[in-house]
């Protein structure tokens, strides 16, 4: 498997750079490079959403819950699944439309400097954290498959989409990660076919669990997938994912708020059509080799036993496509934030178009060879940290997000105590265990919401310049 | 296939078609929205 699995590697990487130095050409200015001119269509906004929102870990981590919970692993997805119902009927298109740049951006129009700058401190420190993560996903990949030492691919995984970033910034990750996300689709249906095929077909397998293993197709797992936990992953993450930044920045690039509403509906339809494969390649898995311990390895040991050696190949080819096109999107993330909200705001109030987009460049350099080094030197760390990655930010950014939105008497002093209430009751529930299995998320939704509430309604309305700005048509 | 089964298989497939179909109806909505206003401008 490993010369298929290197070649097609190797394929991948060579179109990626071809992509990233085309789209390179066509940046003109700050905002060709930050948010790809806000001209991207449906087809390419929902590839790059779908690319950024499947991570390393979504390729091998769901695997293994289907793997051990039959079914009943559908219940991951159910948070994922509000969210994009969320962003489809009501806040993609109207982040479209007050978005400019970047979150912080929006913000600090809504709320003020403060909360904004509280986000961008967190937004950069997280993604940072998160692109270093992707860059050991994708490097400890690499290493299996060429022998070469960890370190050196992280450094080849990182040269690749740094030099595609810096070039094309926004428009070249748009195009890639939906290069990336036709690989991640052709290499799961491939190997899905594949295994599906070794156990007699869809129906002939469902017919196998049913006599031989019913708990996998028990709608809760068999108790491992009670009602709580059901719950606590729909709040978690369908209120989790609004405030999560590269997610939100995908609804800015559209090229207006019905495309941005569009590909938030095409996003939900193409979760199918990934899920699906995810699904029955487990299944057909567990029935082939039952019995692989750790949820992890579940995906890795069937690609090495059971798949043929090229359609394995395929199945490294789109992990290594979804570790890549979310490291493209964090290092982005995390180098416009600094330069629009720290650098433009704090630094050079009068920096020019062209300085600003220089300084980006640099420091989606810096922030890259940053990444890499900390990935090489404090592995053991940022796996430690990844876990709160995104609740990291989730935490504070959420509520802000949706009320803001949705609710025009939250004011920036309810803002603020909802973001920093909220971050800090997420610390705090890690820092206790997550008690009763709850995920912190979940708490820092209830703890947020609650400060926003209480705080704004104790606290005087916001300006009505922003309430006539933000809710239009309730002016009308 | 077991009816279990298939039902597995009806509940899966609208967790995910949630938001296909929510951004229809609200496309749906807004374009009727618009073309009132259009004709009321008219």
């Amino acid at each position: 498997m490993n010369t298929y699995a290197i070649v097609v590697i190797i394929l991948y990487f060579i179109a990626m750079l071809a992509i990233g130095m085309w789209t390179g050409r066509r940046v003109k200015n700050t905002n060709d490079w930050m948010v790809a001119g806000k001209q991207v269509g449906i087809i390419v906004a929902t590839g790059t959403f779908l690319a950024t929102f499947v991570g390393a870990n979504t390729m091998i981590s769901y695997v293994g819950a289907y793997y051990n919970n039959g079914w009943g692993g559908m219940w991951n997805h159910l948070g994922a699944c509000i969210s994009t119902l969320l962003g489809a009927v009501y806040f993609a298109g109207r982040l479209n439309k007050f978005g400019k740049t970047t979150l912080s951006e929006y913000l600090e129009e809504r709320f003020g400097p403060m909360q904004a700058l509280f986000s961008s401190c967190l937004i950069i420190f997280a993604t940072i954290l998160l692109t270093c993560v992707q860059i050991l996903g994708g490097s400890a990949i690499l290493s299996t498959l060429t022998g070469l030492s960890t370190s050196t691919c992280a450094i080849i995984i990182s040269v690749l989409f740094a030099i595609f970033t810096v070039f094309g910034g926004m428009l070249a990750v748009a195009y890639t990660d939906t290069l990336s996300m036709a690989v991640i689709l052709v290499g799961t249906w491939v190997v899905m076919f594949s295994l599906l095929g070794k156990v007699g077909g869809v129906v002939e397998m469902h017919r196998t669990l049913a006599t031989q293993f019913p708990e996998k197709l028990d709608f809760f797992a068999n108790g491992a997938m009670p009602i709580a936990t059901i719950i606590s992953l729909a709040v978690t993450w369908g209120v989790g994912n609004m405030g999560v930044p590269h997610f939100i920045t995908r609804f800015y690039i559209c090229k207006d708020e019905k495309t941005a509403r569009l590909s938030q509906g095409l996003t939900g339809l193409a979760m199918l059509l990934l899920y699906v494969p995810i699904m029955l390649i487990a299944l057909a898995g567990f029935l082939l080799m039952p019995g692989i311990q750790g949820q992890d390895n579940v995906s890795p040991t069937l690609m090495a036993n059971v798949a043929p050696p090229l359609v394995g190949a395929l199945m490294m080819g789109a992990i290594m496509a979804a570790c890549i096109s979310t490291a493209d999107s964090l290092l982005l993330l995390a180098s416009t934030t600094f330069t629009n909200d720290i650098y433009k705001r704090y630094i050079n109030k009068n920096a020019s178009d062209e300085q600003i987009l220089k300084v980006s460049r640099i420091v989606s350099v810096c922030v890259g060879v940053f990444a890499v080094f900390a990935a090489i030197f404090s592995s053991n760390v940022i796996y430690w940290i990844q876990a709160a990655g995104v609740t990291i930010m989730g935490s504070a950014i959420s509520v802000s997000v949706i009320f803001g939105l949705a609710w025009k008497r939250a004011n920036w002093q309810g803002g603020l105590a909802s973001a920093i209430g909220g971050f800090a009751a997420a610390m705090l529930w890690y820092y206790l265990g997550k008690p009763w299995g709850i995920q912190p998320m979940m708490v820092a939704a209830i703890v947020g919401s609650i400060l926003m509430v209480c705080v704004s309604l104790m606290t005087p309305p916001p300006p009505q310049e922003v309430i006539d700005h933000f809710f239009p048509e309730e002016k009308a | 296939m077991p009816t279990e089964t298939i039902i597995l298989w009806i509940l899966y497939a609208i967790m995910f078609l949630m938001s296909p179909i929510g951004a229809i109806i609200v496309q749906i909505k807004k374009d009727k929205e618009e073309k009132q206003k259009k004709e009321e401008k008219k």
